[in-house]
């Protein structure tokens, strides 16, 4: 078996409880929503559920992002794992590996127990089909993995120096959150003739009196936030082997 | 011989402190090298950059021909003092682990290692005593087979039959004069009778070094009491 599965098999089993535990608390919500949901308001149900779920993907990325490394430091399992004959590369690509099955069970979880609550809601409002929730899903997905690797590489660029190493890594995680909207505008106008997904349909919303943006969704965001985490995945990785002392 | 480690010139400055200065060591392939030095003498930080956990401030360091990093670890088992281990993980699957990352792994070896060293396969990491723990991680290093052993204090701070089960594992299963070890302690009576190299650290520098039968005929003493001379 290759070192990178026998990596990711480790941080999955690593993980198990974390993945149990939001399981159960997904289910949890669902449940108390689905005692709720005939006391209030038609269709809060579906979207409460959904807005709590979409912003719990993106506050776990960032906790995950900053907590994969830096349990192996308080633990000082890092010594183990790096006297082990593995790259750094391996290191951080099972643990990017291991996030995107964790959130991305999490995501689909949600997905499915948002669409038990919208059918028992009867909610299909034009503008608002389930097809819009499950978009929303996919680019909540898509963008966590930007939300996972930047505070990831902040990690490692502050572990890479003896001094000012906090200082170091706010640094970068500002400067990313700065760089990263501005490269994915350049890079959505490269490919223009991707297609787009529009999630809403904003002239029958606005006739509810709703405006909501984005009101689309792209494969080229899909790529860009994709192709831009594995980038600086791969970057950590580097930096873990040739700069980050233990 | 080809030399399993050669060290020139190595320095190593931590913010406001130089933990190694100009370190100088040649050692053949298949000896056994004693590391000795008090507490913060630079063991530690000389070992981590074996391993490439830390970087060199000045100098070089070959391990076989190779800069340290991964090729090194392929054929290099650590063994640090602190508890590195996971914890949440049972002795089989910590060696089942292990052993994925090994071409070399010997799983009748580590087998017999465990028996010798009363460890039950079933056992959580986390739940073991601090001599157990010891007793695992030589088990794991010993069962890479390795041709680069590096001990940091595998002795210190443990139980006398830990310690004692260690040493016998050690002579019983190592192999002399095919795998080179670098044994670092503080603890040298129980030791020194291994050693077939010798070298004293002290505030980051070489103090003495050379073969323990040399240094014995030269001082007249041993080993153990050559160090509280040195470090007196």
């Amino acid at each position: 078996m290759s070192r990178f599965f026998l990596l990711l098999g480790k941080e999955l089993r690593e993980e198990r409880n974390w993945i149990l535990f939001s399981s159960i608390a997904l289910f949890l919500l669902f449940a108390l929503f689905l005692l709720r949901s005939g006391k209030w308001h038609k269709g809060s149900a579906t979207v409460i559920y959904f807005l709590i779920v979409s912003v719990s993907i993106f506050i776990l990325s960032i906790v995950r992002g900053f907590g994969l490394l830096k349990k192996e430091w308080d633990s000082r399992t890092i010594i183990y794992l790096r006297s082990l004959p593995a790259g750094g590369y391996e290191v951080a690509l099972s643990k990017f590996t291991s996030f995107v099955v964790q959130i991305g069970l999490f995501a689909a979880l949600g997905l499915i127990l948002n669409y038990g609550l919208f059918s028992l809601e009867s909610l299909d409002v034009s503008g608002l089909g389930f097809r819009s929730f499950f978009l929303v899903y996919v680019s909540a997905f898509f963008g966590s993995l930007v939300f996972f690797s930047v505070p990831f590489i902040a990690y490692v660029v502050g572990k890479s120096t003896a001094r000012l190493g906090k200082l170091l890594s706010i640094s970068v995680l500002l400067a990313l959150v700065y760089i990263i909207p501005k490269l994915h505008k350049f890079f959505v106008r490269l490919l223009p003739f991707l297609p787009k997904f529009q999630i809403f349909k904003p002239e029958e919303l606005a006739q509810r009196g709703l405006t909501i943006h984005p009101s689309s969704a792209d494969l080229a965001s899909y790529i860009f936030f994709t192709v831009i985490s594995l980038a600086l995945i791969l970057l950590s990785g580097f930096l873990l082997e040739k700069k980050v002392e233990i | 011989m080809k030399a399993a480690l050669e060290i020139k010139g190595l320095h190593k400055r931590f913010p406001g402190v130089w933990a190694l200065r100009g370190i100088d060591i040649t050692l053949d392939a298949g000896r056994v090298m004693g590391l000795v030095g008090p507490n913060g003498s630079g063991k530690t930080t000389l070992l981590s950059i074996l391993m490439g956990h830390k970087k060199p401030t000045k100098g070089e360091v070959r391990i076989f021909g190779m800069k340290p990093g991964k090729r090194v670890r392929e054929i290099t088992s650590y063994v640090p003092e602190i508890d590195h281990l996971y914890g949440w993980m049972t002795v089989k699957e910590m060696a089942d682990f292990t052993a994925g990352f090994y071409r070399s792994w010997n799983p009748s070896k580590f087998r017999e290692l465990l028996e010798f060293m009363d460890l039950n396969p079933s056992f959580k990491i986390g739940n073991l005593s601090r001599g157990m723990r010891a007793r695992l991680k030589l088990s794991l290093a010993l069962a890479a087979d390795p041709k680069l052993l590096l001990l940091d204090e595998p002795l210190s701070g443990i139980d006398p039959l830990s310690r004692d089960k260690i040493l016998e594992a050690f002579i019983k299963w190592f192999q002399f004069g095919e795998q080179t070890v670098i044994f670092s302690t503080h603890i040298v009576r129980e030791a020194e009778k291994l050693f077939d190299y010798v070298v004293f650290l002290g505030d980051g520098e070489i103090i003495l070094q050379g073969e323990p039968d040399e240094l014995r005929n030269r001082y007249g003493r041993s080993i153990e009491d050559i160090m509280k001379e040195v470090y007196r």
